[in-house]
């Protein structure tokens, strides 16, 4: 407060309530109403049933949910004496959003006995900004929006748009800022700010978030502002992050302010910006608040000074309506009026001031006047008039088509412009009803509408169309339909019918292609998103949800390499980045794994369209499919073919195998017979030949007698298992070849100790201990006695019995891929057929086991059988 | 006199030898046919003619299916000394086989001069000493 204080508090916080538009009441300790104003009952019934009086206890309800931070924040003033401002959302039919602040107000001593409250509507600020928010419309509520600017820039703060609304924000033309850089503008110690808040935005598509920065405006002056950003960067329209900012200089400076204040109550006065001024009985200035020394070098003539006279202030013609005024006033009437001022830019003040009278103990001691600028208001309303008066003269001007019906739709009037746009003459129109030129498919709802209007002077209606022209075509026409029989000139239905072909055609164009492309986005397999030049999800389609379970938008912001397969990642991020860096148009991706909802990897395919250059898009559209099942099928069919070659190889190496043992002794047999000598039965070599055919035969048929051993095992596909006891199993092999075990010494020792019991096919382990024990006796040193042991571990899946000998060994590096061939053989003092090793693999094989072999030649040899283990045993 | 003095035949089934043996004598084609069990007893026969630098056989009948050393692992061995030998004998594989590899496993050696099917007959004397002209 700028003045010596002649009123109590009360008077003062009275009239202050009286004079604010905004609603107030004053609580005292016991939560009791002391004061409220009009505004606030008004206020305050909207909401709660009860009628809030004075005395009465305050209770902060709304809707009768109990407001509980409020109470605390009151409950807190009165302790720290601390201004408090807050939001307050209200759901009702409608949001509602309240500002609420909360003032201690302190009594004579400084201490704080009172507390007001201020409600402030603030619902279509945040209409506006929920709208901006919600969809596109408001983004035009936004550019037409003159307190706020509205700017779109891309991720790295680029103004691709921005309002002409600026001006008023910053002082800028908007040209001026466009293709800038919105960072260069925020003052170096609010850089960290804006960069934490684009982080945030760009975080999380969709969500508006909300900072305070200072920016330099067009005077090079630091100006504090609330800006919101939003990421819509993903919305194909828009493209971008989308912000809107306000000057809240005054706001900042307030708080600054407030913070020094020594008297709350000169904040309570001074934050608002309506200007208050209070006057004595004799017209003397007593005291007013800031807004009122802002702004009333646009209503007064000199200087707003404590002590002086108001009519010192004002100009001369005003003194006698004003004098007028007050003696009003202090008959206990209101009043106000209008000043207008003109400055010495040639700008036009226009200001109301309302007088209210300031009471003390029932006598009018004083006068309270409130000053609202309400210069943009009349520029409004002048606007807006100057607007109707163009409009009208468009109409007069225009070139749309009139024509003028009777009370029967038949034509009496037309004016020059329908044969532009209907093709007809004027006179061939008239004397036609207006029904038979419009099209049939709306013609009933049309006449309708049409009778609508007819039944009331001054009706009107605004129609789409499609009208007969000349040539034959529909055209597709506005018409705007105004009841005019009242007019006497006119005395019927007047139609302004403009051509909206154009128009329409291309809405039907953009409906379709909207339909089409909803229908790819929403239906089928295909996943439609769109990526940032760094992986980043702008959009997913609904599609994402069916095919990996996930939610479309919460895909928007996520990195798609990081749910790529590690094994995948690589070589997709490769050709992603190379596809970005060299612009190519379109793509092909994969197969690649993909992590989805569920923590399953799934095989997808994708098309990308790199459309970064789109302004529309501005980035990459990827088409995807799932192709697990595919892939699950291919591999299966390639694992399954390669099997078959395998098989197929091995049936070949066999057939020529055993083809190649077939055909040596019957080559020996041929042999011997070509050499037999047919004249002289009696050579004696014939003798010899006889001999060795006999030989030969023998031959023939131990080796078919082998294959027909071989065929059967390959073809016995069923190898039954039985329980298997080894040390029992193996003493009962060692006693079947006792003969060679004692001519040799052989010392056959076992240990089973970790596995014991087996389940295998006793027929072929039988075989295949036989084969690698006698083996191992055959192939012994000569220079010590033959030692063999046989022994059993797990090794993950597998029972693994060993055969390890102290024999002549074998080298590996020469035969290892050969030794368990067919008709293989490799010592020269064996009487071995070759087979043996060949049909322990066949065997293990067909248990669904393998066999390996490790040796040092002249030390020793170990055959490790793997066969598959099973628990349940 | 005969086609050939000597001739080396590296066989491990006896009665493939016999009848080898039988259709060489009686042709007289040579009367000193030196027989080897395999292809390593061939080898180490070769090297002991080469130490002692006595003439190799004219002719090398070589089985490929036999133990401890089969053909093609003897004409390996028997490539690492060919430098040393000053007349080359002429080498025929003589096998059974019904691989067609094997014959394309053949012409890897260019020192084999034909591929002899068994049993080993009259004509095949006369595609050796066609070698021989040449």
């Amino acid at each position: 407060m700028n003045s010596t204080n002649t009123f109590s508090y009360d008077s003062l916080i009275a009239a202050f309530l009286a004079g604010t538009n905004d609603a107030y009441l004053v609580l005292n300790h016991q939560y009791r109403i002391i004061m409220l104003n009009k505004n606030y009952i008004a206020f305050h019934q909207q909401y709660a049933f009860s009628v809030p009086d004075e005395g009465t206890m305050y209770i902060p309800s709304i809707q009768g949910t109990l407001l509980h931070f409020l109470i605390e924040h009151i409950q807190e003033s009165f302790v720290t004496s601390n201004v408090k401002k807050f939001c307050h959302k209200i759901q009702s039919d409608t949001e509602k959003y309240f500002d609420i602040e909360v003032h201690p107000l302190p009594d004579k001593e400084g201490k704080i006995t009172a507390i007001a409250l201020g409600f402030f509507d603030v619902t279509k600020r945040y209409i506006v900004a929920n709208e901006i928010q919600r969809s596109e419309k408001l983004f035009k509520a936004l550019v037409t929006n003159a307190t706020d600017a509205f700017q779109l820039t891309n991720d790295e703060l680029k103004i691709t748009y921005i309002s002409d609304s600026v001006k008023n924000v910053l002082g800028y033309d908007s040209s001026e800022l466009l293709n800038n850089y919105f960072f260069n503008l925020v003052h170096p110690d609010d850089k960290i700010i804006i960069s934490k808040w684009l982080q945030q935005i760009l975080d999380s598509s969709n969500i508006t978030h909300t900072t305070e920065m200072r920016v330099r405006n067009k005077h090079k002056e630091w100006i504090y502002i609330e800006i919101a950003g939003r990421n819509l960067s993903h919305i194909p329209e828009i493209g971008a992050i989308v912000m809107n900012y306000r000057n809240i200089q005054n706001k900042k400076v307030a708080e600054k302010a407030l913070a020094m204040a020594e008297q709350r109550m000169s904040l309570l006065l001074n934050n608002t910006k309506e200007s208050f001024i209070v006057v004595n009985s004799r017209l003397r200035i007593v005291t007013y608040n800031r807004a009122a020394q802002e702004h009333s070098p646009y209503f007064f003539i000199d200087e707003l000074q404590s002590g002086v006279s108001l009519l010192s202030l004002i100009k001369e013609q005003e003194i006698e309506s004003t004098i007028n005024l007050f003696e009003k006033v202090f008959e206990g009437l209101e009043g106000e009026n209008e000043t207008s001022f003109v400055d010495a830019k040639n700008v036009l003040h226009l200001y109301r001031h309302s007088f209210r009278p300031l009471f003390s103990e029932n006598e009018i001691v004083g006068v309270f006047i409130t000053s609202t600028d309400i210069t943009e208001k009349k520029k409004a309303e002048l606007q807006l008039k100057e607007s109707e008066e163009r409009n009208r003269t468009i109409i007069q001007e225009s070139f749309d088509a009139m024509i003028i019906c009777n009370n029967n739709y038949v034509i009496t009037e037309a004016s020059p412009v329908v044969f532009k746009v209907l093709g007809y003459h004027p006179e061939e129109l008239v004397g036609r009803r207006y029904m038979d030129i419009i099209h049939d498919s709306n013609n009933d709802e049309h006449i309708q509408h049409i009778r609508a209007v007819s039944e009331k002077f001054d009706n009107e209606i605004n129609l789409d169309t499609l009208i007969l022209h000349k040539s034959g075509n529909y055209v597709w026409v506005s018409a705007k339909i105004k009841n005019l029989f009242h007019n006497p000139l006119i005395n019927g239905l007047i139609f302004m019918i403009t051509d909206i072909s154009n128009r329409k055609n291309a809405e039907t164009q953009v409906l379709l292609s909207e339909q089409r492309f909803k229908k790819l986005v929403q239906s089928g397999a295909d996943m439609i998103s769109i990526l940032s030049k760094e992986g980043i999800v702008q959009y997913s389609s609904p599609t994402v949800e069916n095919v990996l379970g996930n939610d479309p938008e919460k895909d928007i912001g996520r990195n798609i390499f990081n749910y790529i397969h590690p094994n995948d990642k690589g070589v997709i991020l490769n050709q992603f980045n190379e596809m970005v860096q060299q612009n190519t148009n379109q793509t092909f991706f994969g197969p690649f794994r993909f992590l989805n909802a569920a923590g399953q990897y799934r095989w997808i395919e994708t098309v990308a369209t790199n459309l970064s250059e789109d302004p529309a898009i501005n980035g990459i559209i990827i088409n995807s499919r799932d192709v697990t099942e595919r892939k699950k099928l291919n591999d299966k069919q390639k694992a399954l073919t390669g099997e078959l070659i395998k098989k197929n190889e091995d049936l070949q190496q066999f057939s020529f195998i055993t083809s190649h043992n077939l055909r040596a002794p019957v080559a020996n047999l041929i042999g011997l017979l070509n050499l037999f000598n047919k004249q002289d039965y009696n050579d004696p070599f014939n003798e010899t030949l006889l001999e060795k055919f006999e030989e030969a035969t023998n031959q023939l048929s131990n080796t078919l007698n082998d294959l027909i051993e071989v065929l059967v095992l390959k073809s016995n596909k069923d190898t039954p298992l039985e329980k298997i006891e080894l040390t029992e199993f193996t003493q009962k092999i060692i006693l079947s070849i006792e003969k060679l075990v004692k001519e040799q010494e052989v010392v056959i020792t076992t240990d089973f100790s970790i596995i014991n019991i087996i389940k295998s096919n006793k027929i072929y382990l039988k075989s295949v201990f036989q084969n690698l024990i006698s083996n191992a006796i055959k192939y012994r040193s000569k220079h010590r006695k033959p030692v063999i042991h046989i022994s059993t571990k797990k090794i993950d899946e597998w029972v693994v019995i060993s055969f390890t000998d102290n024999g002549i060994g074998i080298d590996l590096k020469k035969y290892k891929d050969r030794i368990f061939g067919m008709y293989q053989r490799f010592h020269i003092q064996s009487e071995g057929k070759g087979l043996g090793l060949y049909m322990v693999k066949a065997q293990i094989i067909a248990m669904g086991g393998k066999i390996e072999v490790e040796s040092e030649i002249g030390e020793t040899t170990t055959f490790k059988v793997y066969l598959k283990h099973n628990d349940k045993i | 006199m005969t086609k050939f003095n000597s001739i080396l035949l590296v066989e491990d089934d006896a009665i493939a030898t016999i009848v080898c043996e039988r259709v060489l004598k009686i042709n007289n084609y040579t009367n000193n046919i030196i027989s080897k069990e395999n292809g390593k007893e061939a080898i180490k026969y070769i090297q002991t003619l080469l130490n002692n630098n006595e003439p190799l056989p004219e002719v090398i009948l070589l089985d490929i299916n036999m133990p401890v050393m089969n053909g093609w692992d003897f004409l390996q061995e028997y490539e690492t000394l060919i430098t040393q030998i000053k007349q080359p004998p002429l080498v025929f594989i003589l096998s059974s086989t019904a691989n067609p590899e094997d014959y394309s496993k053949a012409t890897l050696f260019y020192f084999v001069k034909d591929f002899i099917p068994k049993p080993f007959k009259i004509e095949h004397l006369k595609l050796i000493e066609s070698y021989k002209e040449n």
